[in-house]
């Protein structure tokens, strides 16, 4: 690993640039391994993320990086950080899954999770706007193996 | 108000104002906004309409426009885009009387809980693991309850139990045709005639009928799933005195296989107590004779099931076999 690297240039799909301290970006695993296997060169191209994702992602990085913030403090910007558009909290799986950080991936999947909760599938439907793709009929019938599911 | 330059074709629609914009690039969303709000944007919208042309969007406190532009929702990700081994870790994540209804919603997760393998393995590996109990009735198996923190079993209908029976689709014998309908359940069984044999790995293996009764049956269950296999038991023999199940998984070898201790009247001799061992997935017609076993075992308090050794007890001492 070389030492004098101290600053990460990283391009998302977008075309923008991020400049940030390679100590932050190393708690993406993505990262981290790129820069431990000395294959960074100047830019580090996230193709499959794009700007608008990638600020929230560093506003997290950085918030958790930060020295001296108590626990709730944190509890509390994690709490506001999840409270966003079903897009934006997909596309932030999406790159958490790329870019490797545990951390962010879980978090945003307890959150679909908690969004899925306590819904009729209807609701889970219309929550996220996906379609039925069942037959009345195949529903019919596995609602009826499944009816105590909704008592 | 200070409205920027719009990136992005918007639709609103409120009470008192309906405006939709000839953006032939896609579908729009419906917009929610404060009346007061609402009447500047009308004003303007008559003021410019060709402005609707060009991409807009509106950034205000007060105020949040959604649009789904075709150029737009090429990046906007659905929860149908999420690969689908995240898809199982946000499932995991649920109850599992949630993880049932999730089954409903379209067919790609309907596939994804009941045909995945590695869903099971990973809603047993989940790291938010909260035990499960059986709770019985009557001496039968009726309800399986997830031990969850968060559960308020007063009021909400979805945290309750799930009830067990209803889920086991046990085919209805033909000999078992009661005269009191009420007794069988939405599967055709009786309900008062479950008990259970032992579980380990979140399968259940039940007892269906009394082990003396010529048609009783064994069946392994998986609650989550929802599903059940029937055991396949050697014919009955007339010189059977007793039988007693037992089930378990062997980490050894990775198979599930159910015991069961057979004491045989034979003329002019002893009884003998014999284990018989039929492996899940292996033995299919045969139960192996794996040797003798001490004849006083009791059949009432078999099958608990502790480091994949089924612990079963006589008058005197713990057997351990397996």
């Amino acid at each position: 690993m070389s030492s004098s690297t101290k600053f990460l240039t990283l391009k998302t799909c977008d075309d923008k640039k991020f400049v940030l301290d390679e100590a932050i970006a190393v708690r993406s695993q993505t990262i981290k391994n790129m820069v431990e296997d000395d294959c960074v060169s100047n830019v580090i191209p996230l193709p499959n993320v794009n700007s608008k994702t990638m600020t929230k992602v560093i506003e997290y990085w950085k918030k958790h990086s930060e020295e001296g913030v108590s626990k709730d403090v944190l509890m509390d910007f994690d709490k506001a950080f999840v409270k966003v558009h079903h897009s934006i909290l997909h596309a932030l799986i999406l790159a958490a899954n790329f870019l490797n950080d545990k951390e962010i991936l879980d978090m945003m999947c307890q959150e679909v999770a908690d969004r899925i909760k306590g819904k009729t599938p209807e609701e889970i439907r219309k929550e996220f706007d996906i379609k039925n793709d069942f037959t009345p009929e195949e529903e019919e019938e596995i609602r009826k193996e499944n009816a105590w599911a909704f008592e | 108000m200070e409205p920027e330059l719009f990136d992005a074709p918007i639709s609103v629609s409120d009470s008192r104002l309906s405006l939709n914009c000839d953006c032939k690039r896609g579908r729009i969303n419906e917009v929610t906004m404060m009346d007061e709000i609402g009447d500047s944007l009308n004003q303007r919208k008559k003021m410019e309409p060709e402005l609707f042309d060009v991409p807009i969007s509106v950034s205000d406190s007060r105020l949040s426009l959604n649009c789904n532009c075709r150029r737009k929702r090429i990046t906007e990700v659905t929860i149908m885009d999420l690969p689908a081994e995240i898809m199982m870790e946000i499932l995991t994540k649920l109850p599992i009387n949630m993880i049932f209804r999730c089954k409903f919603v379209c067919k790609s997760w309907y596939k994804l809980i009941t045909s995945d393998p590695l869903f099971v393995n990973m809603y047993d590996a989940r790291p938010r693991k909260f035990p499960c109990i059986l709770l019985s009735k009557n001496y039968s198996v009726r309800y399986l309850l997830e031990l969850r923190a968060d559960y308020d079993y007063t009021s909400q209908s979805v945290n309750r139990p799930i009830i067990l029976h209803r889920n086991l689709h046990l085919a209805h014998p033909v000999d078992l045709v009661s005269e009191d309908d009420d007794l069988y359940g939405v599967g055709g069984f009786d309900k008062t005639n479950l008990t259970l044999i032992g579980s380990c790995n979140g399968f259940i293996c039940l007892l269906h009928c009394e082990t003396h009764e010529v048609n009783h049956s064994v069946c392994i269950s998986n609650p989550l799933l929802g599903e059940y296999f029937k055991v396949k038991l050697p014919k009955r023999e007339k010189r059977i005195r007793r039988i007693c199940y037992g089930f378990c998984f062997s980490e050894a070898s990775g198979q599930y296989k159910v015991l069961r201790l057979v004491n045989r009247k034979f003329r002019g001799r002893p009884d003998v107590s014999e284990l018989e061992v039929y492996t899940l997935g292996v033995d299919e017609k045969n139960w192996r004779n794996v040797g003798k076993a001490p004849s006083s075992l009791w059949g009432k308090l078999s099958g608990v099931n502790v480091n994949n050794t089924i612990h079963w007890m006589d008058g005197e001492c713990q057997h351990l076999l397996l």
